[in-house]
C-alpha cells in the first residue's frame, strides 16, 4: 500500500469519525426544534415582552384593547405588565406591535396575523399616523363587525396609554385607502377618546361555605 | 342652411336633442340640490362568464316607475328604498369556511326582501340585480336620484354568532374628514352627504335593530354607529344590516334567515315611515 493511499484511508476515517461524533448532537437539536411551541408561546411573549426597548422603558400596567371574550363585536380591556417607553412616538410603536402580536387567548385577536407596524408618528395637535403593512387589509376577515373591532383596538389601545392623542389616520403601505377590507372608512381621522377604566372587581370571590 | 336639409334630417335631429335632453334629467336632474355629481371611479364590470347570473326576478331602476321631475319638493312620505346587496363581481367580500361567499349571499336575501316590500306597496330600487361590480359611487348614484327614498344595505359578516344580525349607521361623530372631505363654497360634499341624515338614519337603525333582536338570537338590542363609507356618500336616510355569518354550516342556514329578515325590514320600514311623515309636517 503507497503513502498515499494510506493518507487518504487514514483522513477518511477520521472524517467518519468526526461525523458519528457530530450527527447524533445535529439531530437532537433538530428534533428539539421541532417541538418547540412556537406560535401560542412567542404571541404571548410578544406581550409581555415588547421587542422594542428604550431607554426610557418604564414597567408599566398597558391597557390593551381585544375583542371581548363575553359581549359579541365590542373590545374588552386587557391589562398587561409590561415596559413602555416614555416617548410617545415609541411608546405608540410597543402599544401596536403588541396589540399585533395578539392577545393571551387567540380568538380575541383584533388584527391579522403577519401585519406589520411599518411607521408610527405625530402631527401637532395629537394627530396619531399608523401606516400599516398590506396584510391588514388583505388578511383581515371582510365585514363590518370585524374591521370595526380593528379599528376600536386600535383607537382605545392608543387613547387609554396616551392621553394626549386625539385623532388617529390609518394608512396602509404608506397610502391612504378608501376602506379598511371593503367597509370601514380610512379615508378621514378617528376621533380618540380615552376609554373609562374598568371598575375593580368586586364580590367576585365566592363567600366561604360552611 | 336650414333650407338645405331635408325635412325628415330636422325631425330626427329634433328627435335626438330631445332624448339628450331627456337622458340628462334623468342622470343629474334627480338628485336634490347641492349635492355635486359622484367622481366616476370605476364602472360596472362583465359578469362572471363562469358563473351564470341568477334569474332577474327585482326590477332594475329603468324599469321602474319614474320618480318625480326634477327640483320638486321632498314628498313626506317614504315610497321608495333602494337595497343594495353589498359587492358583486370581481368585490366577492366575505368568504366562508364552506365556501360561501357574501356577494352571491347579499343578492340572493335582497331579493327576497326586495318581493316583501313591493308586496307592502313600496317601490324597490336594487343597486344591482345580478354578479356586476358596481362602485360605491354608482351605488350611492343610484340611490341619490330617488326622491323620498332610504337606503338599505345588506352584508353578511365573518365574525360572530352564527345567525344574528346588527344594524349600523354612519356616526359622523367617529371620525373627522380630511381637508379635500369639508365643504367648500357652501355646497354639501358628496362624501359627506349622509351627515344632513344621520340622525334619521340613527332612527331607522333603531327600529331595524329592534325588529332584528326579536327574531335573530344573539342580536344586539341597540344598533352600532359606525364609519360605513358606503353610506356616507348618501343623501337620505340610510343603514346597512349584517347577517353572521360566511362560516355557517351552508348556504340553506344563511338563506333561512332570509323571511325573518325581510319581515323584520318591512316593519322597521313601516315603523320608520310614520315617523318620518310625522317629522315632516
Amino acid at each position: 500500500m503507497s503513502r498515499r493511499r494510506k493518507i487518504a484511508i487514514a483522513t477518511l476515517v477520521a472524517l467518519v469519525a468526526a461525523g458519528v461524533i457530530y450527527l447524533p448532537g445535529l439531530y437532537q437539536r433538530v428534533v428539539g426544534l421541532r417541538r418547540m411551541p412556537v406560535s401560542e408561546e412567542a404571541e404571548r411573549r410578544a406581550v409581555i415582552e415588547p421587542p422594542l426597548s428604550t431607554s426610557t422603558d418604564q414597567p408599566v400596567k398597558a391597557r390593551m384593547f381585544w375583542a371581548s371574550a363575553t359581549v359579541a363585536g365590542t373590545v374588552d380591556e386587557t391589562d398587561v405588565d409590561t415596559k413602555l417607553s416614555a416617548d410617545p412616538v415609541e411608546r405608540g410603536k410597543q402599544l401596536l406591535t403588541a396589540l399585533i402580536a395578539g392577545p393571551p387567548d387567540p380568538s380575541r385577536r383584533t388584527l391579522p396575523p403577519g401585519t406589520t407596524l411599518l411607521e408610527f408618528y405625530l402631527l401637532p395637535e395629537g394627530t396619531a399616523v399608523a401606516d400599516f403593512s398590506n396584510t391588514l387589509s388583505t388578511a383581515m376577515p371582510s365585514g363590518i363587525q370585524s374591521e370595526q373591532l380593528a379599528v376600536e383596538s386600535i383607537g382605545d389601545t392608543l387613547a387609554a396609554n396616551i392621553p394626549a392623542l386625539r385623532r388617529l389616520k390609518i394608512l396602509i403601505d404608506g397610502q391612504e385607502a378608501k376602506t379598511l377590507a371593503g367597509h370601514i372608512d380610512l379615508t378621514g381621522y378617528f376621533m380618540l377618546h380615552a376609554p373609562t377604566p374598568a371598575p375593580p372587581a368586586t364580590g367576585t370571590d365566592p363567600a366561604p361555605q360552611r | 342652411m336650414l333650407r338645405t336639409v331635408p325635412k325628415a334630417a330636422r325631425f330626427a335631429t329634433f328627435l335626438a336633442l330631445a332624448v339628450a335632453l331627456a337622458a340628462f334629467a334623468k342622470t343629474g336632474g334627480g338628485q336634490s340640490p347641492g349635492v355635486p355629481s359622484p367622481p366616476q371611479t370605476q364602472s360596472a364590470q362583465p359578469q362572471n362568464p363562469l358563473k351564470p347570473p341568477p334569474p332577474a326576478t327585482s326590477q332594475t331602476p329603468t324599469q321602474q316607475p319614474a320618480p318625480p321631475p326634477p327640483g320638486q319638493a321632498p314628498r313626506r312620505t317614504i315610497q321608495t328604498v333602494v337595497l343594495d346587496p353589498a359587492h358583486g363581481g370581481t368585490d366577492e367580500g366575505a368568504h366562508g369556511s364552506t365556501g360561501i361567499v357574501e356577494k352571491d349571499v347579499t343578492l340572493a336575501l335582497a331579493q327576497v326582501v326586495a318581493a316583501r316590500l313591493r308586496r307592502d306597496g313600496l317601490r324597490v330600487v336594487m343597486t344591482r340585480t345580478g354578479d356586476q361590480t358596481v362602485s360605491f359611487d354608482d351605488r350611492a348614484a343610484t340611490a341619490n336620484a330617488q326622491v323620498s327614498a332610504i337606503f338599505l344595505s345588506l352584508h353578511v359578516g365573518s365574525s360572530g354568532q352564527v345567525g344574528s344580525a346588527s344594524a349600523y349607521y354612519y356616526d359622523f361623530s367617529q371620525i373627522a374628514p380630511s381637508g379635500s372631505q369639508a365643504a367648500a363654497h357652501g355646497l354639501l360634499s358628496w362624501e359627506l352627504a349622509q351627515q344632513p341624515w344621520q340622525s334619521y338614519s340613527r332612527r331607522l337603525a333603531q327600529l331595524l335593530q329592534a325588529e332584528l333582536s326579536a327574531r335573530f338570537r344573539g342580536s344586539p338590542d341597540l344598533p352600532s354607529g359606525a364609519a360605513i363609507y358606503q353610506l356616507r356618500e348618501l343623501n337620505e336616510p340610510a343603514v346597512a344590516v349584517e347577517i353572521e355569518n360566511v362560516n355557517a354550516p351552508n348556504a340553506d342556514a344563511l338563506q333561512s334567515l332570509a323571511a325573518p329578515l325581510a319581515i323584520s325590514i318591512s316593519r322597521a320600514i313601516q315603523s320608520f315611515r310614520t315617523v318620518y311623515a310625522a317629522e315632516m309636517r
